[in-house]
């Protein structure tokens, strides 16, 4: 078995030697659109990752009624803290609020003194579970929440919310097309290529039916030389990508150190890198398959 | 080894180019199928070697009805027989070598043996002194040797040759048709098909007319043996004077 596969590897190969031009230039078009997956990955992942950190730190505030006393703020407390979605809740009295609003804008702190009374409400901050960070969980139990007694209004920044899940959606939908795109690309590049191979071949391939080869032992080396030329694709999209990310990554790092703490850019894990690879040998090697087949039909 | 029941074959409706063929071959025998062009020589060779299936009639080839044949199991029943062609059909970017490797490779020889199995074929063949040369760079005669030579090397049980020395001088010819002998008296049966009467008439081997895809003659069948030719529908032609001969 093991003889027999060596003996597919070297007729592959000798395929390959005896046009290396064709191979070669294969391989330079899997690349290229390996390469822009590649890309879209990337940044789909840090996109991906900013959103999940903007995200992770949304917290539903529940602003209590003005007659709602300290008492009653921390039962509510309890309360909410019973809610499957909610991981812990923090009561911020008035005071703590003026306090709070002192420090984030110390510039307008004449504003509050001005008013004479805190206008400012006590509230329980909600950090919630990934799952429920989510506009439609969020929207429902901002109602639920609003039911109860002593709470005037539940809030998130629902339009910011709304919009990142959204670009979030937006970037999976987007990868599933790029990914579909990619897929029908690389098998018909792979399958031009080993159609024209098969049909310089068209002779040899008659002879070795005459001596009586089988189909699959007609088929292995295309397969193999198919599957070659995408795993080497796309190991190259990847180092191409891997220079253009060293590049791109020290100055894409401080345009984000701002906003977002300190989040630099990662680039694709050895996980997912693997499977590129495993994905280009697989495609490719399915495109000479489906190569053969045509083939096969046609003579 | 081989029973052919009223064969026939049309590409084309109005056009058969096999009508009712029936003979059979033993085993070792070495049979001459000859005519004139279009008689459906190479058609008939096809048909053996499940190139094409026939439009009606049976063939058995080693016990086996190749009509009943499914396409994965041809290959195997192909591996147990030689095919040589006029033009040779070599693989122009091999060696000599490898061009004979290549049906133990099929057959996933191990190298080491492989490499011993082509060096006593090439040596048999006279052609060990270009083992490593390219088709191109060989004659004829010695492209055709190469052929032989990959036909023969694992021994068929059955070799079809479709007019082998039809590009060939007289000398290689002969050259060539020791080669058939050869493997002939080893025990391979034999069917050379051709249209040169030199060859088949001084050999005293059996010789089977086909003529507008129809056998006509067959050397094995006796003028008078009515009934050995009406269970072979074949028709026979008696010769006259030797002009008329198969």
């Amino acid at each position: 078995m093991i003889r027999r596969f060596l003996y597919f590897f070297r007729q592959a190969a000798n395929a390959a030697r005896r046009s290396p031009m064709l191979g070669t230039a294969t391989v330079g078009m899997l690349a290229v659109v390996f390469l822009l997956f590649d890309g879209y990955l990337l940044l789909a992942l840090n996109l991906d990752r900013l959103a999940e950190r903007w995200i992770g730190q949304v917290r539903l505030v529940v602003f209590l009624a003005p007659d709602t006393d300290p008492e009653r703020a921390q039962e509510l407390v309890l309360r909410l803290e019973e809610h499957p979605q909610v991981q812990s809740g923090v009561y911020v009295s008035k005071d703590e609020a003026r306090e709070r609003f002192r420090k984030d804008f110390p510039g307008d702190a004449e504003i509050l003194e001005g008013l004479g009374e805190n206008p400012l409400p006590a509230s329980i901050e909600l950090a919630l579970s990934r799952e429920a960070l989510e506009p439609e969980t969020l929207l429902s139990m901002k109602t639920e929440i609003e039911k109860l007694q002593g709470v005037e209004e539940a809030v998130f920044g629902r339009e910011l919310f709304t919009r990142i899940s959204g670009l979030v959606r937006f970037i999976h939908l987007a990868g599933l097309l790029f990914g579909l795109a990619l897929v029908l690309a690389v098998i018909f590049l792979s399958a031009n290529t080993i159609r024209l191979n098969l049909y310089s071949r068209r002779e040899e391939l008659e002879i070795l039916q005459v001596v009586g080869a089988t189909r699959w032992f007609i088929r292995w080396p295309f397969l193999i030389e198919g599957a070659m030329q995408g795993l080497f694709g796309a190991g190259a999209s990847l180092l191409l990508a891997y220079g253009l990310y060293a590049l791109a990554a020290a100055p894409a790092a401080a345009a984000l150190s701002g906003p977002f703490g300190n989040i630099g850019p990662v680039f694709l894990s050895p996980g997912v890198c693997l499977l590129l690879l495993f994905s280009g040998a697989g495609l490719a090697g399915l495109g000479s398959l489906v190569a053969i087949g045509r083939f096969w039909r046609a003579i | 080894m081989i029973q052919i029941f009223h064969l026939a074959k049309a590409y084309q409706k109005e056009k058969p180019v096999l009508v009712d063929v029936t003979f059979s071959v033993e085993k070792a025998e070495f049979v001459y199928l000859t005519g004139p062009s279009g008689a459906g020589k190479t058609t008939l060779l096809q048909i053996l070697f499940c190139e094409i299936a026939p439009t009606s009639g049976q063939v058995l080839l080693m016990g086996r009805n190749i009509g009943r044949v499914n396409t994965r199991s041809v290959p195997f029943l192909r591996r147990r027989i030689g095919v040589v062609f006029q033009d040779f059909r070599l693989l122009p970017n091999r060696t000599v070598t490898e061009n004979v490797a290549v049906t133990l490779e099929v057959l996933g020889r191990p190298r080491r043996e492989i490499a011993r199995r082509v060096y006593v074929m090439l040596k048999n063949v006279g052609l060990a002194h270009r083992a490593r040369a390219y088709p191109e760079q060989l004659s004829g005669g010695e492209q055709q040797r190469v052929a032989v030579a990959r036909a023969l090397i694992d021994e068929p049980d059955i070799l079809l040759a479709d007019e082998p020395t039809g590009n060939l001088d007289e000398d290689t010819t002969r050259d060539i048709m020791r080669l058939f002998s050869d493997a002939n008296a080893k025990g391979t049966t034999v069917i050379l098909a051709t249209h040169d009467r030199r060859l088949y008439e001084a050999s005293g081997r059996r010789v089977v007319r086909l003529e507008k895809g129809r056998a006509v003659f067959d050397s094995n069948i006796r003028l008078d043996d009515d009934e050995a030719r009406r269970q072979l529908n074949v028709s026979f032609r008696p010769r006259r004077g030797g002009e008329d001969g198969p």
